[in-house]
């Protein structure tokens, strides 16, 4: 009886060390689980939603310096077209006429107009920006985008491409062979990019900058001054006149945006090929 | 025990295969110059400055506009490391307007091919790239048989640096003189400098997103990582209850 008494209190033991083992096991699977499912989590969220490169506006990769080294006034000529459309007479013509009142004019050639490059513009305090870009109409027909030289990649900046920040464009619209790069959509300078621009003047070369105001009113909204673009396509040739004729106009002479504007299109006309006609907003600057 | 180690093994092959469609899809996109083909330009500009010899001849700079359409061989190496790609111009069609003997069509020779190529400048690096043709042209104009149509015998050399392909918002030029001759083979008159622009916008299209196929293989990550930790979590329950019954 004592015995039998013994062996049922052991069987006991032995249940109770079970249980408490498979308790064990039960606890630390589900931490296990918890860990690996949160670690999981995490990994996707920080590609989905984060941008590993550098987020500062990086080093010019040419600075030309004013005649009074003295002033504060900054311009930018992000030369996005020097990979594509290089025009060196227009880069130097255009820094002549700036440096000559003063302007530091920072040039960022094409390689360095990244995502990330757009993103830390606005709180770079530049007073003019030149974006000598592609740029074009998305497919909603009122969306304008603007061109990095960053290839497209389906892993890269998927957050901004889900909530159409950024999008795949390309230029060579009749090439057999397509090559993607990422454009910055007005959305993503609304919502991604840091700070305000400075009561910045923003010239957009590239093609259909102003054919709607997507674009141009986001770029107001974020501190900017004035845009002025294209209302439709333009030619390499023909916006580089344009602009270098515009900037003589609008800085050398110290015409107001109207009358730079105005003028410039009566000398240098429509675009030959495009018949497009350069134009600024808003339009009671 | 063997079905267990099945499982792991699929498991695992399930695993690497993820890891590698993942890696295929991250690898941007590559530049480099594309397979045989053909390009259309739609808006080329010829600048012809022509001399017309003769008692009514003339000097005249002619501007014509309208398409060039080139046709690429595949890339070669021809033996120095520049990869080369040979060129013709297939068909062109400039229209343009004479101060003296009005409306003309420069046109790509009916009987002489326009050749020429493509050639990177430094071993291993496409662009900027050195490209030509030997152009042989027609120029047909509303002047009597038989000054209606002039043509070049010797081809006018024209040379341009390329950044892309097509070479969109190059100019091909070369200043050498090339003469003219009739329908009779008499020389008439010469091209003096001669410029042919690919005019190109410095635009481009966007190219719809595929959401789903953005948030794929992130779906598939974790539910791979899901179906492991259940795995795992069954294995463990299974060799538990195993040695429970032992």
């Amino acid at each position: 009886m004592k015995a039998k008494g013994k062996s049922g209190g052991t069987k006991a033991q032995i249940r109770a060390l079970k249980e408490h083992e498979r308790r064990i096991s039960l606890v630390v699977t589900v931490i296990l689980l918890t860990v690996i499912l949160l670690v999981s989590g995490f990994l996707i969220h920080s590609i989905l939603f984060s941008s590993s490169e550098e987020e500062n506006l990086p080093q010019p990769t040419l600075q030309f310096k004013p005649v009074n080294s003295k002033s504060e006034l900054k311009a930018a000529i992000v030369d996005h077209l020097s990979l594509t459309f290089p025009n060196e007479t227009f880069v130097q013509a255009a820094a002549n006429i700036l440096t000559q009142v003063n302007y530091t004019v920072d040039y960022f050639s094409g390689e360095k107009v990244t995502v990330n490059f757009y993103k830390s513009l606005p709180e770079s305090g530049y007073k003019l920006i030149i974006f000598r870009v592609h740029s074009g109409l998305a497919p909603d027909r009122n969306t304008i985008f603007m061109f990095t030289s960053e290839p497209y990649s389906k892993t890269g900046y998927v957050g901004e491409q889900l909530n159409d920040q950024v999008n795949a464009v390309t230029y060579d619209i009749h090439a057999s062979e397509r090559p993607l790069y990422f454009a910055v959509l007005p959305k993503f300078i609304k919502e991604c990019a840091k700070g305000r621009f400075n009561d910045t003047v923003i010239i957009l070369m590239g093609c259909r900058g102003l054919e709607t105001e997507s674009l141009a009113s986001t770029l107001i909204e974020k501190g900017a001054k004035v845009y002025i673009g294209w209302n439709g396509s333009v030619s390499a040739s023909h916006t580089d006149t344009a602009t270098t004729c515009l900037l003589h106009h609008l800085i050398t002479e110290k015409q107001t945006i109207k009358q730079a504007v105005e003028n410039t299109m009566k000398e240098t006309g429509p675009d030959p090929n495009y018949e497009s006609m350069l134009t600024y907003y808003p339009t009671e600057t | 025990m063997k079905c267990n180690t099945r499982v792991a093994k699929r498991t695992c092959l399930f695993v690497m295969t993820c890891t590698f469609v993942l890696a295929i899809a991250s690898v941007p996109n590559a530049l480099c110059y594309p397979p045989a083909g053909s390009d259309y330009m739609e808006r080329t500009t010829a600048t012809i400055e022509l001399q017309i010899y003769g008692p009514s001849g003339f000097y005249e700079k002619i501007t014509a506009t309208g398409p060039t359409t080139v046709s690429r061989s595949d890339p070669y190496d021809p033996g120095d490391g520049r990869i080369m790609i040979d060129t013709e111009i297939v068909l062109m069609n400039l229209v343009g307007n004479s101060f003296y003997v009005g409306p003309i069509t420069v046109i790509e020779s009916s009987s002489k091919a326009s050749t020429g190529a493509i050639k990177q400048q430094a071993a291993g690096v496409d662009f900027p790239a050195d490209s030509f043709f030997d152009v042989f042209i027609e120029i047909k104009s509303g002047l009597p048989f038989p000054l209606g149509t002039l043509h070049n015998d010797d081809p006018k050399n024209m040379t341009a640096v390329i950044y892309r392909i097509p070479p969109l918002g190059s100019t091909y030029e070369r200043p050498e003189i090339i003469y003219l001759k009739d329908e009779l083979e008499n020389i008439v008159g010469a091209m003096l400098a001669t410029r042919h622009k690919v005019e190109a916008p410095v635009g481009g299209i966007a190219i719809p997103v595929d959401k789903l196929g953005l948030l794929a293989p992130y779906v598939g990550l974790a539910s791979t990582t899901l179906a492991v930790t259940v795995a795992a979590a069954v294995y463990v329950k299974r060799v538990k209850r195993k040695k429970e019954k032992q």
